[in-house]
């Protein structure tokens, strides 16, 4: 027996653990192995965490200083590393006796350890501070699959969880719509790195790196864990789990079964002919829907026992 | 290393008098001894560290801004033999017992105002008398489930009741966090007492909460209500529902229908049997109490005067924790129990008494003046250490309401070693049993310290410091000892 605040909780705490995650994995693409040439270019970077306009505001221009303070420390960011730790554990704080004290332990651990680094950050740690950050999180995610509990606790974490990776995979997908050689070899590579896929890729036979192929692996393929499709089926499963004790279907389950269906579906030759941007516009539409409804499933009011 | 620690004119719960160690210290005192002053330091901020890690912090407030801390940890443990220990356990038992009678009779026959025992004045038009308790049914007669009694120790060595706390007492956590603490830097050192458990206190606090639930079910659902995660105490709060078992909720997670309480869950709503709350009375139910508490819940009250829910501890109990009303409660401990008081109370003077307050008014200088009502020790004079001009501006406030006020001589508090700077140095302390259902009463309890030097003030508001308390039942070899030394003193 879940309390709808602390189911509220414990998705926006995995979120935001993800959510660091995430961008670390993305500045580490881009600072610690950074394009070889001219080729650099920021504010893609920025576009993916989905606040241009902040960053606008904060910064005079987009360089690789500006953009990784803002990704990594700034706090007028709410996406930035430094950000995601502190939100990550208030949330946790609000849900606290529920989660086993490692796991708060390690929530707390990184919001401690992350603050008291925050913009000291020179270039010979950019590595080892991205590395904690990645590091911590599987701690974190290794906690959840080690010591909680598998039933609704778990379930909302998994929502959390894979809700985010949608929007990020997508969002990663779609930066090469903002790159001027959207055929680059180079390019696509970066987009396997940045969700860690490069690895996987090239073992589900992915010898060449085209744009199509690169495409359809990180939206239908079932088995990599930051494909679009799997994250999708495994929120599914998730939110099915999360509400099974509601009685009648909540609307985010019918939303996700929807979008599972679509990202199962649509073909890459589809895909193609509305382009691969429109698509994921559509993707990321969606997710927020769900998002929303998971939150109107949680607070409607109800009027009887 | 030790020796700096002993003060004429207090009792030192280490030493003799003459120097010598008590007995059940010996080996805790070898143990240090054997340490150096930088291992020490290391040791406590390694404590510091941890408890930063594991957040078992408090929140104060200053300016505007709050701020996390860690309750200051000294790692010298107290220890309390297991003899001077029953003592005080039946001394808190009985006056929770007696305290508990005594809230039953003021909301209902109020036979102890009838005889004139406790004045009816003092009682029914104090601000914490609860009119809506007038007449209200208690599950199981329970008003205080929870009590928290603070002991001070005389420059005799006597045990004395200081104060009650009846409301919501805070610190139990870090009785366990606190043990949990020296197991892990001192692990030899621990296994060479025999400390009594501390643990199955939260079994029997556990199933006791289940036990109150009105509705007849094998499995009540119990709740621990919380101001929430920016409250100070809250990491209590998380640490009691953790070790019971139950839900924490805030007022927003509850809502009332036809006089029952229901949380509102992911599978819908779920009734509430028992409300083990942390929020005081006024904020409990905006229907019944402060109309503008976003912390209740509506209509809890109504459900509760219906005998839907219990609630722990119950409202209106802090009427009788009051500092004017301690100072009858060893005879509300003799009229409901017809027994003697156990633990004596520190001498207080009631000030609307002229001739009290004659006296207290040319003695100001010797005297703690308390608020009544007040609590985490503000607003209030301790007149050794206070400036003339503080003296004053008492002195005039006793006069203009001498109801609000009451005073005591000041009682030089016990002193106990504590690690400061690298050595120990005697430091004043308190110690704050907590009692279960008027039964069962948690080993030890908390032992704060006041950290500053010579302070009298231990609470953690003003910057004191805890200790890991425990009760020792001595072995043969340390009975021993005791004898041999009660004969070289």
């Amino acid at each position: 027996m879940l309390s709808c605040r602390h189911a509220d909780s414990l998705i926006w705490l995995s979120r935001f653990i993800e959510r660091a995650e995430n961008n670390a994995r993305i500045l580490e693409v881009n600072f610690v192995r950074p394009f070889s040439g001219e080729n650099a270019s920021w504010e893609p970077l920025v576009a993916v965490t989905g606040n241009v306009v902040d960053f606008q505001r904060l910064y005079d221009e987009a360089d690789a200083a500006s953009v990784f303070d803002f990704l990594a420390f700034s706090e007028a960011n709410p996406n930035s590393i430094v950000a995601c730790a502190a939100l990550a554990r208030e949330n946790a704080l609000a849900v606290r006796e529920r989660l086993p004290n490692e796991l708060y332990e390690v929530v707390n651990r990184f919001h401690l350890t992350l603050r008291a680094c925050a913009h000291r950050v020179g270039e010979s740690v950019v590595y080892p501070f991205l590395d904690l950050v990645k590091r911590q999180s599987m701690i974190f995610q290794g906690l959840i699959e080690a010591i909680l509990p598998h039933g609704e606790d778990g379930a909302f974490l998994r929502i959390g969880r894979y809700l985010e990776r949608i929007d990020k995979t997508s969002r990663i997908l779609d930066v090469v719509h903002y790159h001027p050689d959207a055929a680059d070899e180079e390019l696509w590579l970066r987009v396997l790195c940045s969700v860690s896929a490069y690895e996987a890729y090239r073992r589900s036979g992915g010898g060449r790196v085209t744009p199509r192929d690169v495409t359809a692996f990180l939206v239908h393929d079932g088995d990599f864990p930051r494909s679009l499709a799997f994250c999708a089926d495994q929120a599914l499963l998730a939110a099915q789990r999360a509400f099974a004790g509601a009685g009648q279907i909540p609307e985010s389950v019918r939303l996700l079964e929807q979008l599972d269906r679509r990202l199962r579906y649509t073909t890459m030759d589809e895909i193609e002919a509305q382009g691969l941007h429109a698509f994921l516009q559509v993707i990321l539409q969606e997710n927020n829907r769900i998002g929303e409804a998971v939150q109107r499933d949680l607070f409607v009011e109800e009027d009887s026992a | 290393m030790f020796h700096s620690g002993i003060v004429k004119g207090c009792f030192n719960e280490m030493f003799f008098d003459d120097h010598q160690i008590r007995p059940c210290y010996e080996r805790v005192f070898t143990h240090f001894s054997g340490l150096r002053s930088a291992a020490l330091e290391e040791q406590s901020r390694k404590a510091r560290r941890m408890f930063n890690r594991l957040g078992v912090t408090f929140t104060v407030y200053q300016e505007s801004a709050s701020l996390e801390r860690t309750l200051p940890f000294d790692i010298l443990p107290r220890i309390i033999p297991m003899d001077e220990w029953s003592l005080l356990e039946r001394g808190v038992r009985q006056r929770v017992r007696a305290l508990n009678l005594f809230l039953r009779d003021i909301y209902h026959e109020q036979e102890i105002l009838h005889d004139g025992i406790v004045p009816r004045e003092l009682v029914v038009t104090h601000p914490d008398y609860c009119w809506a308790m007038v007449g209200t049914k208690v599950p199981f007669g329970q008003y205080v489930t929870l009590a928290g009694i603070d002991i001070i120790r005389d420059p005799a060595g006597r045990y004395l009741v200081l104060e009650d706390n009846l409301r919501v007492p805070s610190g139990i956590s870090y009785i366990f966090e606190n043990r949990q603490m020296t197991q892990r830097l001192f692990p030899d050192m621990c296994r060479k007492y025999r400390i009594q458990p501390i643990l199955p206190a939260l079994s029997f606090f556990a199933r006791y909460l289940r036990s109150l639930a009105p509705r007849q079910t094998s499995n009540p659902t119990v709740v621990l209500l919380t101001p929430g995660k920016y409250n100070s105490a809250y990491y209590d709060h998380v640490f009691l529902s953790q070790q019971l078992g139950i839900h924490l909720v805030e007022g927003k997670d509850l809502l009332t229908l036809n006089n029952r309480v229901f949380m509102r869950t992911v599978e819908g709503l779920k009734q509430i049997d028992v409300i083990y709350r942390r929020i005081d009375d006024a904020f409990l139910d905006p229907l019944a109490f402060r109309s503008d508490s976003v912390l209740g819940v509506p209509g809890l009250m109504s459900a509760y005067r219906a005998g839907h829910v219990a609630l722990v501890n119950a409202p209106g109990a802090g009427v009788a924790d009051d500092k004017a009303v301690y100072a009858y409660v060893p005879e509300i401990i003799r009229y409901y129990l017809n027994e003697e008081p156990i633990l004596q109370n520190v001498p207080t003077y009631l000030l609307d008494d002229p001739e009290q307050r004659r006296y207290v008014l040319a003695n100001l200088d010797k005297m703690v003046v308390k608020k009544t009502t007040g609590a985490g020790g503000y607003g209030m004079l301790i007149g050794p250490k206070a400036s003339a001009a503080e003296i004053e501006d008492f002195a005039r406030a006793i006069v203009n309401d001498p109801k609000e006020y009451i005073a005591q001589p000041t009682i030089n508090l016990s002193q106990h070693p504590s690690l400061v700077n690298g050595r120990f140095e005697g430091r004043h302390i308190d110690l704050r049993p907590f009692v279960i259902g008027g039964e069962r009463v948690i080993p030890g309890g908390l032992t704060r310290v006041a950290l500053r030097k010579g302070s009298l003030v231990v609470n953690s508001s003003q910057g004191g410091g805890c200790k890991d308390t425990w009760v020792v039942q001595l072995d043969g070899q340390q009975q021993e000892a005791g004898r041999e030394c009660r004969i070289v003193c």
